[in-house]
């Protein structure tokens, strides 16, 4: 629990630090024993975020972090994940309300784009750099930005050509 | 939504998201409406969440924040 406090402590300085903090987040996921007991630690250490009221660029940082991260395990633990959201989505407090509603609308968008992207390469059967251009110019303008920054990006540190 | 074969999140699980961001885009802070709004808006296009965009509608024209910008964007 401890690293993973420090990792998203450390994503609240910048965002060029994200990439890496997610292989480093990655890493710490794979020592566990189970996805649950990462998920737990995980939920744990998040659990001050639903207290932050104000939109600060740190916390905001850690939003986006943390939905990039959701986004990017499509599996057993963004079951987890969303399940850990929708309670605070139901919550009295409005406070924690927003924040789960925000990073399930973030991790909602970047896991869509995971679908359409992976059955576009599938569909064509062709390698993601290229791929990626394609889906690009393809994609509408007020999302590239988004596309771009928050699931290309991650995907470049792996190699692999098809998803 | 429809989501492949091998993913292990559970439909069940994306039906309740969207359930209870249906409720919340009617909650009383105006930021959380958006954040429901922008939610539901990925699954907006499915055949089987029509229902979603009839809501969108609805909540169009009760939505002030949304009235009030478009009369600044007017002046």
């Amino acid at each position: 629990m401890q690293k993973i406090a420090k990792i998203l402590g450390e994503t609240r300085t910048s965002n060029a630090t994200h990439i890496r903090k997610l292989k480093e987040l990655k890493a710490a996921r794979s020592k566990c024993s189970s996805t649950a007991e990462f998920s737990s630690a995980f939920f744990r250490t998040l659990i001050p975020l639903f207290g932050v009221q104000r939109r600060t660029a740190s916390s905001e940082r850690v939003v986006r972090f943390v939905s990039v991260f959701a986004g990017t395990n499509n599996d057993e633990f963004l079951e987890h994940m969303l399940k850990f959201l929708l309670l605070g989505a139901v919550a009295a407090n409005k406070t924690a309300r927003f924040r789960a509603c925000q990073i399930i609308s973030e991790a909602s968008v970047l896991i869509t784009l995971y679908f359409d992207f992976s059955f576009f390469i599938v569909k064509y059967d062709i390698k993601i750099p290229f791929a990626s251009l394609i889906f690009l110019f393809h994609t509408p303008k007020h999302m590239k930005k988004n596309l771009i920054f928050n699931f290309l990006l991650p995907f470049r540190q792996f190699n692999f050509y098809r998803l | 939504m429809r989501l492949p074969d091998d993913t292990e999140v559970n439909d069940e699980v994306w039906d309740e998201v969207i359930e209870i961001m249906k409720v919340r885009v009617k909650d009383k802070a105006a930021v959380i409406r958006t954040f429901a709004i922008r939610s539901l808006s990925r699954f907006v296009n499915d055949a089987d969440n029509i229902d979603i965009l009839e809501l969108f509608l609805e909540m169009l024209s009760l939505e002030q924040n949304a009235v009030s910008v478009l009369d600044t964007g007017n002046n």
